[in-house]
Parts: structure tokens; C-alpha cells; sequence
């Protein structure tokens, strides 16, 4: 069926050709711009670190010492017994870096008052979950604190 | 239902600018087309106050890291190679664009009374425009950038009195060094944009003032043959103008981006000597071909001095030219000043062009 007139003006017509086209060369401007502001660098954790055993030996039984692993903290924790276990220090809730408190024997976290116990799980205040634990493994020279022997904190 | 367009207007007033706009006439004549530089210019700041802070997201500021960081910029992150250069390409088109617009508005005359601020205010931000190219060819910190630097930062040294201090303050230093980058990096990015926006809000109010300049041969023409003089409405006739222009020279823009990106060169070997037929960028090879063919003393003057002294006389006098042409103030014809931005054109082509070739 032929239609008597078009649906369309010649001006809406027009007009949205060119708005159309316009959309289509915001869209090209907009694609290199948020993509080039979204670029995220990923950097691998490591398989594992090595703490050197005069570290290791240095810390007094109910205390900890912060080590590397990555781009990522690390505390290495010394219990009372001399038993040795290494966390992430990052807090679960907001990522702030957490402390050991010989006195109450917990993982402390400042920013929001959020507790773990010595073994890192979460125990009071606003984390959602335990702390991230390491593998270890003891070496002639150093403990190898690696991320694959270890306990996932989320998800 | 909330009338939008009643609630806007109630608030900045649309219609009032928008009446302003419609009755606000731009004359048309066989020059007119001059008149679209000043847009063009504008668009091209917009996409360097864009493109620019984009790459400080990359960008690091320092000696060591710079060069580095610029290459990352073109090789890893997405889309970097494509504003990086789009950024390069859009600073060589605004200050070729600022040369054209420089020439037309001298040859035209177009700085006679009243419109005497207007060119003064256009002749500083001529001149922080080329600053502004020549900083940000500095950033990478590549071999080029390093000669740049010296011999950029030298010139003001040949000064009487204040030389010295302006190479200090340019140096940050005896030499060269890590410390003249943050320097250039603080001018680039902030010191001379910030002077660039305030000038260029006078610039523009000021030629909204005054309106667009008639030439004078127009003028007597039209007088001459007591005809009305043809003009347009700016809103919408001009603006649609000006859009049309911004888009063909937005295509210009990104074609040459993507078919001739930016370079990078060496990385900087401060024991390394000049690489062969190291040259300044295209818009000073004129200073440089002046400069390369001073003799070495020039009437019992140093060569370079005598030099850069001539072309601090030649800016001078462009610069105050609207206070030295008399005829141009009492709307007569001035053919000597026309010959003087004839020479000055063909003078600024040759010498570019020898630069370049030679």
C-alpha cells in the first residue's frame, strides 16, 4: 500500500539526520576518551615472598612484623607459643592496613574499630570477613610466605 | 507539567541572550571569511583544555620517569597514541591558524581605533600560544626536548640586564637539568593556560563590544557607491558557520592524528652531542634560520645578539603598530604598513620554507 503523504517531514527528516549523525560522532569522540581513561593497570601478586630468618627470629613471640608481598602488605605474626602465621594487612572491610595488639592478642583496624582474632577471622566491629591468610613453608634461609598455600579472606 | 524551557529561561535568561545574538549583525563582504579564525582558534583551545588534562591522567613529571611515561602513553594504554596526537596536531594547527589570523588582521587593518586593545590583547596571546608549542614539545623529555631547551633557554640570556635572570628562572639552575622539566611541566599546564583563558575573556568581550572590523576598502566601496552594507544575523547564520567549520576542521584534526601521530625520539644522553639537522619545531624555523645566518659580528655587534635584538625590535613594533600607523587611525588608506605585512608574510614563508629544506 502506497501511503498519500510521508509519515515523515522533510524537515524532521533533516534534522534527524543530522542529530543522528551528530550522536554517532559523539559516540567516536566518547569511545577513545573513556577507554583511555579506564585503562587499569594489573599487577600480578607474587607466587610467593621470602622473609629472611633473621627477620623471622627478630620478632618476640606475641608480636608481628609487617613484610612485602607485592604491592600488597603483609604481617607476619608470632604467637605467644612461637607459632608463625601471616595475614594480608589489609583490613576487609576499606582496605586500611591493620595492627596486632599484644594486650588483647587481636588484629586491630583504626580506621572503623574492626577486630580479628590471631588467626585473622573477624571477630568485632565492621569487617565482612576473616583476613586474608598465607601459606608458609620454612626454608634453611627464610620462611616462603606464599599466596596459594593460604586461606581466602573473600567471596 | 514542568515547562523546561520557561523554568531555564526564568532563571539565566536565554531569551535576552538570544535576542542580543539575533540582532547583533556580522557585516559580509569579500573578506569575511577572516572572520572564521577566531572560532577555529577557540574550538582548538576547547580540544587542548580537553586532550591535555587526558594525558596528565599518564603523564609523569619528572626526569626520570617522563620519557618513560610517554611511551606508555603511545604504546600500552588504550587510545593514548590517538589523544596524545590529537593534542600535538590541534597545538600546530591553532598556532598555524593564529599566524593566519595575525597576518589577516594586520593586513586588513583591522586593528584601528577603536579596536587597539583588541590587537594588543590578541599579540599576547599570540605570543603565550607559541610559548605554549614550544613548552609542550619540552615534556617528553626526549633528545629533541633536551636541545630544545638549550638553546630555547639561552636566547633570553643574550638580553642586556635582565638576560641572565630569565635563564635562571627559565633553568632553574646553572644548566639544563631534571629541575628545568618541572619547571616548563608548570608553565605548560598551568601558568600559561590560566593567562591564556583571562586574556582571551577580554579578547572576546572586547570584540563583542566593537563588533567586527570593516576594512577600509570595503568601507570607502560601499560608501562610494552609497550602497547599505550586506550583513548577517551572528544567531543563527554565523554560529552555524562557525559550526560547520569546527566540524570540517575537527576531520582535519583526527585524519592527521591517525595517519602522522606523534613522534618520540631518543631518550635523553646528556653526554651525547647534538644529533644531525636538529631543528626547532616548524613555527620559530624562521628564528632559527635568522639566527643560523647571522655573521658572527654584525656592525662590531655579536652576531646573536644583534639578532635576537633585530627581532625583539620586529615584535615591537608589530605589537604597537595600531600606535604607529596615523593614516589607519584617521581611516585612510595605508599602502606602506599593507607592504610592510606583504614583506613580513613572504619574509616568515621563505624563511620557513629554507629552514625546513635546507
Amino acid at each position: 500500500m502506497r501511503l498519500r503523504e510521508s509519515l515523515l517531514s522533510r524537515r524532521k527528516f533533516f534534522i534527524g539526520s543530522v542529530l543522528g549523525g551528530l550522536s554517532m560522532l559523539v559516540a567516536y569522540v566518547l569511545n577513545p576518551v573513556v577507554r583511555f581513561l579506564f585503562h587499569r593497570e594489573k599487577i600480578p601478586l607474587p607466587g610467593a615472598v621470602k622473609v629472611a630468618m633473621s627477620d623471622v627470629e627478630a620478632i618476640a613471640p606475641n608480636s608481628a612484623r609487617y613484610f612485602e608481598y607485592g604491592h600488597l602488605p603483609g604481617i607476619l605474626l608470632k604467637t605467644e607459643r612461637g607459632e608463625l602465621r601471616a595475614f594480608s594487612a589489609k583490613c576487609t572491610h576499606l582496605d586500611c592496613t591493620v595492627q596486632y595488639e599484644p594486650e588483647s592478642r587481636k588484629f586491630y583496624c583504626a580506621c572503623h574499630k574492626g577486630y580479628f582474632d590471631d588467626k585473622g577471622v573477624n571477630i568485632a566491629g565492621p569487617p565482612p570477613s576473616p583476613l586474608l591468610s598465607f601459606g608458609m613453608e620454612r626454608q634453611e634461609d627464610g620462611m616462603i610466605i606464599s599466596y596459594q598455600g593460604g586461606r581466602k579472606s573473600k567471596g | 507539567m514542568i515547562d523546561l524551557k520557561k523554568e531555564i529561561n526564568e532563571r539565566i535568561g536565554m531569551d535576552t541572550i538570544l535576542g542580543l545574538a539575533r540582532k547583533k549583525m556580522v557585516p559580509v563582504h569579500r573578506h569575511s571569511v577572516w572572520y572564521y579564525m577566531g572560532g577555529m582558534l577557540l574550538f582548538l583551545f576547547f580540544i587542548q583544555v580537553v586532550t591535555g588534562p587526558l594525558l596528565l591522567f599518564y603523564y609523569k613529571p619528572s626526569a626520570d620517569a617522563a620519557y618513560r611515561s610517554i611511551t606508555e602513553i603511545m604504546v600500552k594504554i588504550p587510545y593514548g597514541w590517538l589523544i596524545r596526537s590529537v593534542h600535538h596536531w590541534a597545538s600546530n594547527l591553532m598556532i598555524a591558524i593564529a599566524f593566519i589570523h595575525f597576518f589577516s588582521t594586520f593586513l586588513l587593518k583591522a586593528y584601528r581605533r577603536p579596536r587597539e586593545l583588541t590587537w594588543l590583547t590578541g599579540m599576547a596571546m599570540f605570543m603565550v600560544v607559541l610559548f605554549l608549542g614550544y613548552s609542550g614539545y619540552t615534556l617528553p623529555f626526549d633528545e629533541r626536548s633536551f636541545f630544545a631547551l638549550n638553546v630555547g633557554t639561552d636566547m633570553p640570556g643574550t638580553m642586556p640586564v635582565v638576560g641572565q635572570y630569565v635563564v635562571g628562572f627559565l633553568r632553574g639552575g646553572e644548566m639544563v637539568g631534571p629541575q628545568t622539566l618541572n619547571r616548563f611541566f608548570a608553565l605548560h599546564v598551568g601558568i600559561l593556560p590560566l593567562c591564556l583563558m583571562a586574556v582571551l575573556f577580554v579578547h572576546v568581550v572586547l570584540v563583542q563590544v566593537h563588533g567586527m572590523s570593516v576594512p577600509l576598502s570595503v568601507e570607502k566601496k560601499t560608501a562610494l557607491k552609497k550602497e547599505k552594507a550586506i550583513a548577517k544575523p551572528m544567531f543563527p547564520h554565523l554560529l552555524l558557520h562557525d559550526l560547520v567549520n569546527c566540524l570540517i576542521l575537527f576531520g582535519v584534526l583526527v585524519t592527521l592524528a591517525v595517519l602522522i601521530p606523534s613522534e618520540l625520539g631518543q631518550e635523553i644522553d646528556y653526554l651525547k652531542p647534538a644529533p644531525e639537522g636538529v631543528k626547532p619545531d616548524w613555527f620559530f624555523l624562521w628564528v632559527y634560520q635568522i639566527l643560523k645566518w647571522m655573521p658572527t659580528y654584525l656592525f662590531s655587534i655579536e652576531g646573536e645578539i644583534a639578532g635576537i635584538v633585530g627581532l625583539m625590535l620586529v615584535a615591537g613594533f608589530i605589537t604597537l603598530v595600531p600606535f604607529f600607523n596615523r593614516k589607519a587611525q584617521r581611516n585612510e588608506l595605508s599602502p606602506f604598513f599593507t607592504m610592510v605585512g606583504v614583506i613580513s608574510l613572504l619574509a616568515f614563508l621563505a624563511l620557513t620554507a629554507v629552514g625546513y629544506f635546507l
